[in-house]
């Protein structure tokens, strides 16, 4: 049996998320749109998924737009808001924290005319408000940044980068890339005082294929995809009644688990160091101390993360070096770099992280096989 | 038509080998075997020479000719190979064929020109070249005056005739791969890793006609078994080349660790490279090899100065053939694009050479340096325990 230690990366879907999933591929085929009854069926499905996730996620279902995923959703985000006409400045301020489906999206807004700001990281991990505060004194078409770290965790604080907004810049937009805080921190849309929230259904659960983007009223918005003029014509393409279903399936569970999973990955975490520390495994944990606790991003010493990532596979133990979406780059680590850990430490980095699916046997097994591998590979 | 009926054949051009003396004979046949076996994989053909030409002749129609060609083309000692009709007649067989070959030929969306080149080894024909080239010329233009025009210089194609034994008729020459055939020229170890250079350089080798094994130091954990993949990956467009390959697979991980704890690390590259070569001659050895290959080109990293050469060469009791040792990485990444190699070369998996490098290797090792570096290395045994963790995988 294997030992699933990656769920940043991706998750398993639960039993219910491919029983409601399979059942809806074959009974809900029709297209959404049509007018016969197949179609009205088909309609009521989707909208009554639309207002189970709208619920979950803490926003009316006309804040809802469904997209591809997390990557689509913050697209549309960045560009919709920036590339549209306005009176505001095309101006983006996002920090050094961000994933590539931010950071580059920004880099190509660049090459269109669109002026990037890069906030430094304090070394939590998290935006540093003063330069926030800063970058504020001159109007911004957007602000962008990370709710939750894909790579250690660290949890920006919306309420107060809200409160910045709002006293020195009003009219600007916020956007939180909150893909991986769905399901590891409590969040609701219509609480949080942000315009715009983009999150990934594969996540927390449900299949690869449908994120969401959630809209306040008072931001305008383009579209990304244009045609036929779904989703009141934010998104266009044929609505997927079965992803949705799995969707509101898979949020049925991780949101209101959402307590549960951090008090238990915040136990796993502790559990796991302490038998690192018992084994005498020299180890930094790059994570803060207060964190989304699934994520734990841990550097051992003399040992390359991707080396170790590689020992683990080959026991069926599998964690993630760096960002899943930037290991095979070989590049260093933007966002661990910016949070001031020097190159040895950054090439050691690994993420593990937890579900609630985890056992504390298993968290014994990695532990173990961690430290044997230590033992064996590095050379401090 | 009884007079229209031909065969599709393929006609295969030999080069360099045509020039070889007494030993021609073992040329052609290593390449007839060659061209045999690849054929093989796809269909049912014999092979069958004349001369200095082959002719690939399908058992019947159901075989694919196109995929035949590239086949043919792809071995090495074959400079061309055309998709040819053949069949046996006169003067009019001849102009009655040609009007239907040309035919398949147009284009109906435009009207293109040729021309007719002619070549008669049969001297009984009774007409000489230019006066077939331009009475054949002149039955196609007659049967086909809306879809073709004639241009002797620059022709959209040029229907080739050539008058034997039998008549061929074809348009298309395809190149090939050139060199000698695979087999005729000993048999050598290819220091595989998954860089841009070493496959290249298997591919050279094999054009002068060397039959190849491979070895690959693999060191995992510290390489990934995508990086394992990817050498396998490699080898495998390399077999288009060389036909069968075998992959020697060494598991290196404790011979990296033993060097890493043992020797200075600005030394380590070297010892490493030494190493290296050392298990691949002794493997060479026992599969019957007689020299070792790699990728390496002078001064292209500091594992590749003259001295850290003359080091690493003087740790193996047999040549070791560089052919890109001159080449500008330019030249070799071109030919690495041409042999179909390069999108796969650049993959970003670590090989064993990059994992435990110093930031200031030594680029100027003496031999002195070399085996003070490896004092009290047990290298015999390491060599052994190399030995004894080989996987060979045959592609």
């Amino acid at each position: 049996m294997s030992i699933y230690l990656d769920h940043t990366a991706s998750t398993r879907p639960t039993p219910a998320v491919l029983e409601t999933y399979g059942r809806q591929l074959a009974e809900v085929y029709a297209n959404p749109s049509s007018p016969h009854q197949a179609g009205r069926d088909a309609e009521k499905s989707l909208l009554d998924s639309r207002k189970r996730i709208a619920k979950h996620l803490g926003c009316a279902p006309d804040s809802l737009i469904l997209t591809s995923g997390g990557s689509e959703s913050i697209n549309m985000a960045l560009k919709g808001c920036l590339l549209r006409s306005s009176r505001l400045p095309r101006r983006l301020l996002i920090s050094q924290g961000e994933h590539a489906a931010v950071w580059e999206t920004a880099a190509w807004l660049e090459t269109q005319g669109c002026k990037v700001e890069r906030l430094p990281l304090t070394g939590q991990g998290v935006v540093d408000l003063d330069a926030l505060d800063r970058a504020l004194r001159e109007p911004a078409g957007l602000i962008s940044l990370i709710l939750v770290n894909n790579e250690t965790g660290a949890v920006n604080d919306p309420a107060r980068i809200v409160a910045l907004r709002d006293r020195l810049s009003p009219k600007t937009p916020i956007h939180l890339d909150a893909v991986q805080a769905w399901g590891k921190i409590p969040i609701t849309f219509d609480a949080s005082g942000v315009d715009l929230l983009s999150g990934s259904g594969h996540k927390l659960g449900a299949p690869k294929g449908i994120g969401w983007l959630l809209r306040h009223p008072r931001c305008r918005l383009d579209a990304l995809v244009h045609g036929g003029g779904q989703q009141k014509g934010y998104r266009s393409g044929t609505e997927n009644p079965p992803l949705a279903a799995a969707l509101a399936a898979a949020l049925d569970e991780a949101i209101p688990g959402t307590e549960a999973l951090a008090r238990t990955a915040r136990s796993y975490s502790a559990l796991l160091l302490a038998e690192l520390d018992a084994a005498g495994t020299r180890y930094t944990v790059l994570s803060p101390p207060t964190r989304a606790w699934p994520i734990l991003a841990v550097s051992f010493a003399g040992l390359r993360g991707e080396t170790l990532v590689n020992a683990l596979s080959a026991e069926s133990i599998y964690i993630a070096s760096g960002s899943a979406c930037s290991s095979r780059r070989g590049k260093g680590n933007r966002v661990l770099t910016a949070m001031g850990f020097d190159a040895a430490t950054v090439l050691g980095a690994v993420r593990i992280s937890f579900a609630r699916t985890n056992t504390t046997d298993e968290i014994h097994s990695a532990a173990r096989a961690i430290n044997t591998a230590w033992r064996r590979l590095a050379r401090p | 038509m009884p007079e229209l009926q031909h065969e599709t054949v393929i006609l295969a051009r030999l080069g360099e080998i045509t020039l070889k003396g007494l030993n021609r004979g073992k040329f052609e046949r290593r390449l007839i075997e060659n061209i045999s076996r690849r054929l093989r994989k796809i269909g049912s053909f014999s092979v069958v020479q004349t001369q200095s030409r082959l002719w690939i002749e399908p058992h019947d129609d159901q075989q694919d000719l196109e995929k035949a060609i590239r086949q043919v083309v792809s071995v090495f000692g074959v400079v061309s190979a055309s998709p040819v009709w053949r069949f046996r007649g006169g003067l009019e067989a001849l102009l009655a064929q040609a009007v239907a070959f040309a035919r398949t030929q147009t284009d109906p969306s435009r009207v293109l020109s040729f021309k007719v080149e002619s070549r008669r080894g049969n001297k009984q024909f009774p007409l000489t070249s230019p006066e077939i080239s331009s009475r054949v010329g002149e039955a196609i233009m007659a049967a086909l005056p809306d879809r073709l025009s004639v241009d002797v210089h620059q022709p959209d194609f040029t229907v080739y005739v050539e008058v034997r034994d039998t008549i061929c008729l074809y348009a298309q020459v395809v190149k090939g791969q050139r060199g000698l055939p695979v087999g005729t020229g000993g048999h050598g170890l290819l220091l595989l890793s998954g860089g841009i250079d070493s496959p290249v350089a298997g591919y050279m080798m094999a054009s002068r006609g060397m039959e190849l094994d491979a070895v690959y130091f693999h060191a995992f954990p510290y390489t990934s078994d995508r990086a394992r993949e990817k050498v396998l990956a490699l080898a495998e467009i390399l077999t288009a080349y060389t036909g069968r390959l075998t992959v020697h697979i060494v598991d290196f991980t404790d011979i990296q660790l033993a060097l890493r704890d043992h020797c200075p690390p600005d030394m380590l590259t070297i010892v490493t490279r030494r190493m290296m070569m050392r298990i691949a001659a002794r493997l060479a050895e026992k599969i019957r090899a007689k020299v070792l290959i790699t990728g390496e080109s002078l001064g292209q990293v500091a594992s590749q100065t003259l001295e850290a050469l003359v080091t690493t060469d003087h740790v193996v009791p047999m040549p070791v053939f560089r052919p890109l040792i001159g080449l500008d990485k330019n030249d070799t990444v071109d030919l690495a694009r041409r042999i179909g190699t390069f999108e796969t070369s650049i993959l970003p998996y670590e090989d064993c050479c990059t994992v435990f490098v110093a930031k200031h290797p030594k680029t100027h090792p003496s031999l002195s340096d070399a085996a003070q570096a490896e004092e009290g290395l047990d290298i015999e045994g390491l060599t052994e325990q190399a030995l004894s963790r080989i996987e060979e995988v045959v592609l």
